[in-house]
């Protein structure tokens, strides 16, 4: 287990060296803020921008909430395009390790590889969840302060939730790389994927809601107040990140 | 006292790799791998080393088995790899006090390593500068550091003299010669002939995956050189 | 798009900015990450100057996939200059 701590330690201090942690929590903020910016001021925008003559806003149109709006930063801002940034930064994970030959170095040295892997997911689990975090407080604060108020445990407990699907694709990342090895493949892959849970998400089977990306429902379930909450995805995805966890374990093994 | 029994590697697919390599190893011994590039012996090393699983055969180090114990294996080796790989974000400090922490030694013998070795090395002020602005025998020196802080019982170096200079190669000359003598194990791979026939005293001479020579210096060289021993087997190609 | 410059002026400028402002500043602070980290490896990165038209004319995703991809594409001849 010292070891384990030694090895993330390594991990977040070589990510702060890289300003990864500026950068990516930079990235988020812009796109927590786009969504409610952009609702709030569209009919400004389409005003002055031009070329929307043609287009008209029903001035009765109701105003969004505060849950949808949160809604549509996540789903559509961050498990888009701030999924896709995410996997490709995660890309270099296993494989760089191994093209650079410190997997080499890991391996010859008296750590287990379960603190190897462990270190990985917690690492790269920790620096995503710290921009996210922050990405989506301040999306939080703007959302508020633009269209009203909305309960701040729910908004705790759906990033929490949120973050379990996080890990789970991170613990997904891990694993694609151990089958395969270009960098840019691994991505696509992992993109693939990921993508292909969310979509199943959406249909209402319970087959579909033990898949990984059932968390997800739970955790948007948080921010449109739904009572039949289904808190089982917690143990299904749990079990997910370990099943993800051995099979790497026994992939490297076997190499 | 390593014993390596029957060992086999290839890799999925081809005929490439290792077969039956038999070795037996007692402390105080210094002994060299050869052959041609692609024969095997970067397999078997990394095999020996735990970076790849093998099909067949067993290794013990003092009797604790690879594949039952490889975290109490690995405490006991230190393995220099051919090309250098390092964090370059890092300086050669803070590389060596992950290494320290990794192996749990203690900073007061960290710090007591590092006098004598950084000396002996001739690092100077370099040690606090970030790895990345090393030159590739630095980079060496520092994981030759590395592998030697926490005294290992086998000393493996794949193509170690590569890129060092004569100091450097003095020193580590030396330093097997001394480690062998205090009772480790060394094993190196290497294709400098006239260096192994004076440091060593085993020889394993590996062909297309095929251990061919097993024997110590002595014997070997009361029949040939190792030059001429090395090219009568690669001839017939 | 209306390009025509008068559509500028025409701009509710007081309107718009408190849409505009953040989002500007946090791009500014992006570009200017990734500004940063362009200067110290341009030496080392695959066609650097490709990247720093992108880090500067694509907004968001240009800088973002510097810091991403672009910085880790490191030229391979770099390892031997060095030695």
């Amino acid at each position: 287990m010292t070891n384990f701590y030694t090895l993330t330690r390594t991990e977040l201090v070589e990510a702060a060296k890289e300003f990864k942690f500026i950068w990516l929590t930079l990235f988020f903020v812009i796109l927590g803020i786009t969504q409610p910016l952009i609702t709030k001021y569209m009919d400004v925008i389409l005003k002055n921008v031009g070329g929307a003559d043609g287009i008209t806003i029903d001035p009765n149109r109701p105003v969004p909430s505060s849950a949808e709006i949160l809604l549509s930063t996540i789903s559509g801002q961050f498990n888009q395009i701030g999924l896709i940034i995410l996997i490709i930064s995660f890309m270099g994970l296993i494989a760089a390790d191994r093209n650079s030959g410190m997997q080499d170095f890991i391996l010859t040295r008296p750590v287990s590889l379960r603190s190897y892997l462990l270190s990985k997911l917690m690492g790269n689990w920790v620096i995503s969840m710290f921009s996210i975090s922050i990405g989506a407080a301040v999306s939080y604060g703007y959302t508020i302060f633009l269209f009203g108020s909305f309960s701040f445990s729910n908004f705790l407990l759906f990033l929490l939730l949120y973050s379990l699907w996080i890990l789970f694709v991170v613990s997904l990342a891990i694993l694609i790389s151990t089958f395969v090895k270009s960098p840019i493949l691994i991505a696509v892959t992992t993109i693939a994927a990921s993508i292909f849970f969310i979509l199943i998400k959406g249909f209402n089977h319970f087959l579909f809601q033990l898949s990984p990306g059932g968390i997800l429902n739970l955790a948007e379930n948080q921010l449109l107040s739904v009572h039949d909450l289904n808190y089982f995805s917690i143990a299904t995805c749990l079990a997910f990140i370990l099943l993800n966890l051995s099979w790497t374990n026994r992939n490297l093994k076997k190499s | 006292m390593l014993s390596i029994n029957n060992l086999t590697k290839l890799y999925k697919g081809s005929e490439k790799g290792i077969k039956n390599l038999t070795l037996d190893l007692a402390e105080g011994d210094i002994c060299a791998f050869i052959g041609m590039n692609g024969a095997g012996k970067t397999t078997s090393i990394k095999s020996i080393v735990g970076i790849y699983g093998f099909d067949q055969g067993a290794i013990e180090l003092d009797g604790v088995s690879i594949e039952k114990n490889p975290q109490e294996f690995k405490q006991m080796v230190g393995y220099s790899p051919d090309t250098p790989v390092l964090y370059g974000n890092m300086t050669g400090y803070s590389y060596l006090e992950l290494i320290g922490s990794i192996y749990q030694i203690d900073n007061e013998t960290i710090n007591e390593q590092l006098n004598t070795l950084l000396k002996k090395l001739n690092f100077g002020s370099a040690i606090h500068e970030l790895i990345s602005t090393y030159s590739h025998g630095m980079k060496q020196r520092l994981v030759l550091i590395s592998i030697l802080m926490h005294n290992p019982k086998l000393i493996i170096l794949d193509e170690p003299f590569v890129g060092l200079d004569p100091n450097a190669t003095y020193f580590l000359q030396e330093e097997m010669k001394k480690r062998a003598a205090e009772g480790s194990i060394v094993l190196y791979s290497t294709h400098v002939l006239e260096v192994a026939e004076k440091l060593c005293n085993k020889v394993v001479m590996i062909h297309n995956g095929e251990v061919v020579v097993n024997d110590t210096m002595i014997n070997l060289l009361s029949e040939s050189s190792l030059g001429e021993k090395f090219r009568s087997i690669t001839a017939h190609e | 798009m209306n390009t025509d410059i008068n559509a500028l002026l025409e701009i509710d400028w007081p309107q718009i900015l408190p849409f505009a402002l953040p989002i500007i500043l946090f791009n500014l602070l992006l570009i200017g990450v990734a500004l940063y980290d362009w200067f110290k490896r341009k030496e080392l990165i695959v066609s650097p100057y490709i990247w720093l038209a992108a880090i500067i004319l694509l907004q968001l995703l240009g800088p973002i996939l510097y810091l991403v991809i672009g910085r880790r594409m490191i030229r391979n001849d770099y390892s031997r200059e060095t030695s």
